[in-house]
């Protein structure tokens, strides 16, 4: 299938009427669109995949109305896009239209008829069939992509991803067909049977129906089994993908609860501590505050001896003034040489002689002793506080982390992160219940067709016995041969695709990583796995390992288009042939792996839309694209006001072009360029 | 095998890969259309319509 054209009817941004024409050329099937953040590439992809499956990528905000706003103000009740795309060589056109108020779309679709050059409508109830049959609405995703999430596609191969694959294949067409003809063999065994009087044949067919009932039975409970386990996958699926989206409260509520625990642990450090220092203090509070006083007393003495300041040696001048006047103040002579005259000579020399300084020295020299003992006690007092200091800080930092924590938890759905965590372990369980009952059932008809292989041998003798040429047996052994046929050439194709997709996916990582990898697909899971150059399961870094999505999707395209050189398919099924059309594509990219994931994928797809964030444009990209690019767009967004300074371009080989631009409302405008 | 078994066994095993990709396409459209028709009676008309 190719898509040739859509034009966008008042679709969202799109205001008014814009065809946009793909490049349908095999040399150059590449069409490429370029625009800032937020100029409408989402829209676009939007655009074709609800064009075709009336629903919205996951991406998409589709809660915004999708009719314009600016012809909403105009009277507009409708939007529509209508896309022109061929299939086998003959050319349709798709319209999807919505009305406001509406819930649901409505299509048309119509083929065009080459020889009258119009276009005859399809009925509606043929119409959504015929859309299936040429892009199945759950494999769009597959096909119209958002490159920002291929990080939520997996592949560790579900019964969903291997359905999904096998769909693309056509394998389940071969295996529908399989089962119908082994359904209608055993009618026309039965018949047969039926035709022919023998007890012994009367007793095989019974055994046969009852062993034929069971095996139903059984058959029926493994596919019910199976749709519980698809139902069950898409549920963890979808419950994986909330979760993903959901900020979670765990991380959050254990960052709270250390907080809590070292809040509890730094509180009673500090109570203790405390008690530490009351204790200390009560015990040493006389000798702190004695220290205090002993080192005003020395302050005070060195000042004193710095100022001069300290006493004269006492009473020098009243003895000389008594020994001048010859008489005490009381009264009492005093002559020279007299009892008198030497004690007062003995008291003048022991002032004279620092007799005083020394005992004051002394005295200072003691106090210091007292000083240095109360500096030790008041060092310990001050470490004890610094220590208190110090757990009252951690505290507070705790408490912060936990008024965080509480702020940040409000926000969060708690209740239905855990109801989906809830449904997801109910999800898994449910499917490795099923694995489990399916692996037993499946043992239990293996068991049954051994019994029912040689009654069938029996039958074929006693049919061949009674040599009947009935028109019941040339039916029954032209479905075997067909089934035969269909049953030989199932496998061979079955073995050919996942040798060839084995053989693609390693191409590419030995194409670009560094490493001696390889891939192969788990023919039972359809899990692809990655292999060291010993053979031995490894597993690859994220970078790696969306350059792996990349190159599994191309291969598919490819493959299934008959692109690819290392492999090539003999299609006994009619594989689906779609265009690739991917939003921001390698913005998930490793830059290392975007020039390789590239050239694969503008290699493989037979027909690849491209539509480019302005700032992941570069000339690189160019390079590589270049000669296989059939048409370039520019998305120029349009903005309501006056024109500002600020202003977007992108350089497109050698030349720049303006991405903004300034009127009369804000719309997304389209303009093709010429490279 | 002579040339005319060898000629008939060509003829038969283009004939089977002739009816088996008409019976494919008959899946797929019921496929696509999402009925849950048994294609048996239909099948058994158009596999009793070729000569094998």
């Amino acid at each position: 299938m190719y898509i040739n054209s859509i034009t966008l009817d008042n679709f969202r941004t799109f205001y008014g009427s814009r065809k946009i024409e793909f490049s349908v050329q095999e040399n150059k099937p590449v069409t490429i669109f370029i625009g800032e953040n937020g100029a409408g590439k989402t829209t676009l992809l939007n655009a074709v995949f609800w064009g075709f499956t009336g629903r919205f990528s996951k991406q998409f905000d589709s809660s915004e109305a999708i009719i314009n706003r600016a012809a909403v103000e105009e009277g507009v009740k409708t939007c529509s896009v209508e896309i022109s795309f061929s299939n086998e060589g003959v050319t349709y056109s798709l319209e999807r239209i919505h009305t406001k108020g509406s819930s649901s779309s409505s299509i048309r679709l119509s083929k065009y008829d080459p020889s009258s050059g119009h276009l005859i409508p399809i009925s509606a109830d043929l119409a959504e069939m015929q859309i299936e049959k040429f892009i199945p609405n759950k494999l769009a995703s597959w096909f119209f992509f958002d490159g920002e999430a291929i990080g939520a596609l997996h592949l560790r191969g579900d019964s969903e991803f291997k359905r999904q694959l096998r769909q693309t294949f056509g394998f389940s067409s071969l295996e529908g067909l399989k089962e119908l003809l082994i359904d209608m063999e055993k009618d026309y065994r039965r018949e047969e049977a039926r035709s022919i009087k023998s007890a012994r044949l009367d007793d095989i067919n019974d055994q046969l129906d009852a062993l034929e009932r069971q095996q139903k039975t059984l058959g029926d409970t493994v596919d019910l089994l199976k749709n519980t386990i698809n139902i069950e996958e898409s549920k963890k699926s979808e419950c994986e993908g909330r979760l993903l989206n959901y900020a979670q409260a765990e991380p959050i509520q254990n960052r709270r609860n250390i907080a809590s625990t070292r809040l509890a642990e730094e509180k009673n450090r500090r109570d203790q501590k405390v008690k530490i220092r009351n204790d200390f203090l009560i015990k040493n509070i006389p000798k702190v505050i004695l220290s205090e006083k002993m080192g005003v007393l020395i302050n005070q003495l060195n000042q004193k001896e710095e100022d001069q300041t300290l006493p004269e040696p006492f009473g020098t001048k009243l003895i000389d003034q008594i020994k001048y006047m010859k008489k005490c103040i009381c009264g009492t002579e005093v002559l020279p040489g007299s009892p008198e005259d030497k004690c007062l000579d003995t008291m003048l020399n022991r002032a004279s002689t620092g007799l005083l300084m020394q005992k004051i020295f002394a005295f200072r020299s003691q106090i210091g002793q007292y000083k240095k003992q109360g500096d030790e006690y008041q060092a310990h007092l001050n470490s004890l506080v610094n220590e208190i200091q110090k757990c009252e800080s951690d505290i507070a930092e705790q408490e912060a982390i936990i008024r965080k924590a509480d702020e940040d938890i409000k926000g969060i759905k708690i209740e239905e992160v855990r109801q989906l965590k809830e449904s997801l372990g109910s999800s898994e369980a449910k499917i490795r219940g099923a694995e489990r009952d399916i692996g037993a059932h499946e043992n239990k008809m293996k068991f049954n067709r051994k019994d029912i292989d040689p009654l069938k041998a029996e039958q074929d003798k006693i049919f061949a016995q009674q040599n009947l040429s009935t028109h019941l047996r040339t039916e029954r052994e032209k479905v075997s041969k067909i089934l035969n046929y269909v049953s030989a050439e199932f496998s061979r194709q079955e073995a050919e695709v996942l040798d060839a997709l084995n053989k693609e996916i390693s191409g590419v990582l030995d194409a670009y990583l560094t490493k001696n990898y390889s891939a192969k697909v788990d023919p039972d899971s359809y899990e692809v796995k990655t292999y060291d150059v010993d053979g031995k399961p490894v597993s690859l870094g994220t970078g790696e390992s969306n350059m792996l999505k990349f190159a599994v999707i191309a291969a598919i395209v490819g493959m299934a288009g008959s692109r690819t050189k290392i492999s090539k398919v003999n299609w006994i099924s009619e594989p689906i042939i779609a265009p690739l059309m991917f939003d921001a594509p390698f913005s998930v990219i490793d830059p290392v792996y975007r020039a390789g994931v590239t050239k694969n994928l503008s290699d493989l797809a037979s027909q690849l839309i491209l539509l480019f964030d302005s700032g992941k444009w570069d000339q690189e990209l160019f390079d590589i694209l270049s000669k296989k690019i059939g048409k370039t767009y520019l998305l120029v967004s349009k903005a309501k006001g006056p024109e500002k300074s600020v202003s977007k371009s992108v350089e497109i080989a050698g030349k720049i072009f303006n991405l903004n631009e300034y009127g009369d409302r804000d719309e997304t405008m389209l303009k093709e360029i010429q490279l | 095998m002579s040339d005319n078994e060898t000629k008939k066994s060509e003829s038969e095993s283009h004939s089977i890969q002739k009816l088996t990709q008409a019976l494919l396409r008959r899946i797929r459209e019921e496929e696509a259309s999402g009925s849950n028709r048994n294609l048996k009676s239909e099948f058994r008309e158009l596999i009793a319509k070729e000569k094998l």
